[in-house]
């Protein structure tokens, strides 16, 4: 059994629920809420809805026995201009007090096992440099440091880009059409 | 809201001359009703970038233009009124602490265009310096506070926004990366182009002169607070001259000064009277309504004035290419690689400064240059470069067979015409900052490597007139600079930590094999200048046969330092491997992933690069793992067949386990013998003697890096032989991070010894 496993037996309460637009009237503000705390710039509504109306089912929920939201992951999968069918996590966010119990990573695993069931190729995010329980998660997992982007995030912090491929032959993908989504969060050369 | 025309959309359309308004509210909400909540309407061109820059009106993050209640859109600030000396001093050090924010890549906007003063300055499009003024009203008051204010602040500010144009019209003339590196964007807001230098540095010596005279004199009472201001006035003057795009030939000089000239600011700071009503956040509200509000950079002054210091002794450092120019190409990348890789890294500015000089070179010039490095790695004093190719005029016959010297100059422009591309790229690429070297490297790997098919054939044509040349000798070429940059990217690797502690194998193992490759190219084409050389001098053409003597020397020296990255990385795998074997470095249990699938994501921008050829993955890890796996999580899942290893009794195992440190000492020893043969030659003979401290420092670096590497190998190895198996509770490795180690390509491990 692996330490977030055995950790998560400590939080017996939780269950993992798959986010619906249905519910974006009780689901969203709460979402919205829990990710804004660690951002020095908030996202506005659009970025929520451009993941969770286009992908609901890449979006996982923890809640706490009495419905409240823990923890969540927002992530997409589509085309990329590389050739690859690249999943993205686009967000990840635990409350503050439940940090520690492998919350985080159930979530991640949860949506890159969606993810893979729908044929991605591989897992690409961005995290701060500095951040070290996020790169401490993805590295245990299994991702790998792509690149160094300086100054990627605008309050002028660098990011490494990460990345975990989940199919053979994904190194070997070509560009198909330039039209092809770019797909992070900020531009890119 | 006008009310909504009558007229039908087709009409509107055909009248399209006239504009005209028309209020869609009510269609509008007719059309919403048929949404639900929350759903988006996009087109397919609709991206998450376009998603991540939506603002929503009335949230006070987002809304720059949200008031809170009572509060007032501007904030007020009268720029006419008169300041103390004291206190023209603290706005002064507050905008060159923006300044300096905006040279690290912050916007104007949270920046110097903060400051009521600039606003003012710019408000009004001045297009002559005497429309760049705080108030209409010519100030025609004599006293000390309108003369401090209107004469001594206002050719501060004049001259700082001018410091800015020049500085945005530098570095945005070449290669550089929008907000990463520097951001450009000026609002709408003209910085002063149209005025003239000229007339900006007479501003300046108007309040250089007051300061001085009998009016700065009795205005000020304190000495040391007038001549504080002086100074800034005078390092302002110096900085603007300095900044001059087009660089003259003195910006060297006028850069070099400005580090000593700060002193007087440092020195003078503690007067500084700060006015923070002087500078609004609200200002961002007219310039950008469409970005949220952002928040102010502050740079503490003491920061700022080491900034700009750096940055001049930077500039200084970059104009010294012209001296170059000349000289060979070799000479020119090492200037640049090393300027790249002072500490930190240049800013913007000073790294436009060296393209601004290379790219200013006619491409005859670049011509020259291009067939300056063939000559000095495949064509030795070869007659495929003689100018005379260059001369012959075609035949007058119409098909008449064409002259081999003729059709030799063809092939050679040919070459250069498909390949230029590149070769600038060669130069471009170490004017980026560190993470974009890396990133751009790829690029101009896989450009170098699609030359494979168009070379060679070339080469077949060149060959059948020339006999007595390198076995294709473009192709050779231009792989050899593929390996470089191959070389380069997986070194910069280790020092942009993108590597984790246990691929610090695997890549000193690939980067072994790439210098190895390299090393051999070397060892070929000297062998080739060597005989060269023996012809010549058998054919008694001296000077031709020195000439390729100084070939033969320079490939030597590049062949012995290639031989000694390729024994130390070795030395470096095998240490590595040691640890993990040790379980210093535990491999973590990655259950998403395979050790496959990390080696192909790990490799991917060389897997069709060729060469150096990448091994397959089942030779890595049989290389990589002599002895078997590491540990528990390091598996290999097709490596089911019985290896060698596994015959040998488990004391034995551990024994071979060991000897690894052994292996790696004496790998070292090899490679440091090396390296002090480099040393000896001399940074001259390889092109390094422009930048002869750095060469020197780097050595000096790796050799450090070696001895370091021997300590904690002997150490580990000592306990390991006491200790066995409960070494890992008597010590423990970290890997220290990018600048704290004796060289960042060469990652020496920091043994613990537990308490």
């Amino acid at each position: 059994m692996s330490a977030h496993e055995a950790s998560l037996t400590n939080v017996p309460e939780l269950h993992f629920v798959q986010y619906h637009i249905s519910k974006e009237e009780e689901y969203l503000p709460v979402i919205r809420q829990l990710i804004s705390k660690d951002l020095s710039e908030p996202y506005s509504i659009y970025v929520y809805r451009y993941f969770l109306l286009q992908w609901p089912d890449l979006c996982y929920m923890a809640q706490d026995a009495d419905q409240n939201l823990i923890g969540v992951v927002v992530s997409k999968l589509e085309h990329h201009r590389s050739g690859t069918h690249r999943g993205y996590i686009a967000m990840l966010a635990v409350e503050e007090a439940h940090r520690g119990k492998g919350i985080a990573t159930k979530l991640v695993r949860i949506a890159i096992d969606a993810m893979a069931q729908r044929n991605a190729d591989e897992i690409v995010l961005e995290t701060e440099i500095t951040n070290t329980a996020s790169l401490k998660l993805y590295e245990g997992l299994g991702f790998l440091r792509s690149k160094r982007l300086y100054r990627y995030y605008l309050n002028g912090n660098t990011a490494f880009r990460l990345v975990l491929y989940l199919k053979e032959g994904t190194g070997l993908k070509c560009p198909v059409h330039p039209s092809a989504a770019g797909g992070e969060m900020r531009s890119e050369y | 809201m006008p009310t909504s025309p009558s007229a039908p959309i087709a009409s509107r359309r055909a009248n399209a001359s006239q504009p005209s308004c028309w209020d869609v509210t009510a269609p509008f909400f007719e059309a919403a009703k048929t949404l639900g909540t929350g759903t988006l309407v996009k087109d397919e061109f609709f991206t998450l970038f376009e998603a991540v820059g939506a603002l929503e009106i009335m949230d006070p993050k987002m809304d720059s233009g949200f008031l809170a209640p009572g509060e007032d859109l501007e904030d007020y600030y009268d720029v006419t009124q008169p300041l103390s000396a004291q206190q023209v001093i603290g706005v002064v050090d507050q905008l060159l602490c923006y300044e300096m924010a905006w040279h690290q890549g912050y916007p104007l906007l949270q920046t110097l265009f903060t400051s009521h003063y600039i606003d003012v300055l710019l408000g009004s499009e001045p297009s002559d310096i005497n429309q760049a003024v705080f108030s209409s009203q010519p100030d025609t008051s004599n006293d000390a506070g309108g003369r401090l204010v209107h004469l001594v602040l206002r050719a501060y500010c004049v001259a700082t926004i001018k410091a800015c144009d020049f500085v945005t019209q530098t570095v945005t003339s070449q290669n550089f990366f929008e907000e990463e590196d520097f951001s450009s964007h000026t609002y709408n807001r003209n910085l002063l182009v149209q005025v003239s230098e000229d007339h900006v540095v007479a501003l300046l010596e108007e309040a250089e002169g007051w300061l001085e005279g009998e009016g700065g004199v009795s205005a000020i009472e304190l000495r040391d607070v007038r001549l504080g201001l002086l100074s800034r006035i005078r390092l302002r003057k110096q900085f603007l001259i300095a900044l001059c795009p087009g660089l003259s030939s003195e910006a060297q000089v006028n850069f070099n000064v400005i580090p000593e000239m700060l002193v007087g600011l440092e020195e003078t700071h503690r007067f500084a009277e700060p006015v923070p009503t002087s500078f609004s956040q609200k200002i961002q509200r007219h310039l950008a309504s469409t970005v949220p509000p952002r928040p102010i950079i502050n740079l503490p002054f003491a920061e700022a004035v080491k900034k700009l210091s750096l940055l001049s002794k930077d500039a200084a450092e970059a104009c010294r290419i012209q001296q170059y120019l000349k000289e060979s190409p070799q000479e020119l990348r090492n200037f640049l690689w090393a300027f790249n890789g002072r500490k930190p890294t240049p800013l913007a500015f000073p790294r436009a400064i060296p393209q601004t000089i290379l790219f200013s070179m006619p491409r005859e010039d670049w011509q020259l240059l291009y067939l300056k490095d063939l000559a000095g790695l495949v064509f030795p004093e070869d007659p495929v470069l003689d100018p005379v190719n260059w001369t012959i005029e075609a035949s007058p016959r119409p098909g008449a067979p064409k002259h081999p010297g003729a059709v030799t100059a063809e092939i050679i422009d040919t070459f250069i015409s498909q390949t230029m591309e590149g070769y600038y790229d060669l130069y471009t690429l170490p004017c980026q900052n560190r993470c974009r070297v890396r990133r751009m490297l790829r690029h101009v790997i896989l450009f170098f490597d699609s030359l494979y098919n168009p070379c060679e054939n070339l080469d077949t044509e060149l060959q059948e007139l020339h006999k007595d040349v390198v076995e294709f000798p473009l192709l050779t070429w231009i792989n050899y600079q593929k390996l470089c940059l191959v070389e380069a990217m997986v070194q910069l690797g280790f020092e942009l930590d993108i590597y984790l502690s246990d691929e610090l194998a695997e890549m000193y193992w690939w980067l072994s094999r790439i210098s190895a490759h390299r090393c051999g190219f070397l060892e070929n084409l000297s062998a080739f200048a060597r005989e060269r050389q023996t012809r010549f001098l058998r054919e008694k053409s001296i000077q031709k046969a020195s000439s390729v003597e100084q070939t033969f020397l320079r490939l030597r020296e590049m062949a012995c330092e290639a031989r000694s990255t390729e024994l130390l990385a070795e030395a470096f795998s095998i240490m590595y491997m040691y640890l993990q074997y040790q379980h210093f470095i535990p491999t973590p249990r990655r259950p998403l992933s395979t050790a496959a699938l990390r080696y192909e994501l790990r490799m991917k921008p060389f897997l069709t690069v060729f060469p150096p050829g990448l091994p397959h993955f089942d030779q890595c890890y049989a290389e990589l793992h002599p002895y078997g796996p590491y540990d528990e999580n390091d598996f290999y899942p097709g490596g089911s067949d019985e290896e060698d290893h596994d015959k040998l009794p488990p004391e034995a195992l551990r024994a071979e386990k060991n000897k690894l440190a052994q292996e790696a000492q004496r790998t070292i020893k090899e490679a440091k013998e090396q390296l002090s043969a480099v040393r000896k030659m001399g940074p001259g003979l390889g092109g390094a003697g422009c930048v002869a401290e750095q060469w020197e420092k780097n050595i000096a670096d790796v050799l450090r890096a070696c001895v370091g590497a021997g300590v904690a190998l002997a150490t580990v190895d000592k306990v390991v032989m006491t200790k066995g198996e409960r070494v890992g509770k008597e010590l423990s490795i970290e890997i220290p991070p990018s600048g704290e180690r004796y060289h960042d390509w060469w990652i020496v491990p920091k043994v613990v010894v537990k308490q």
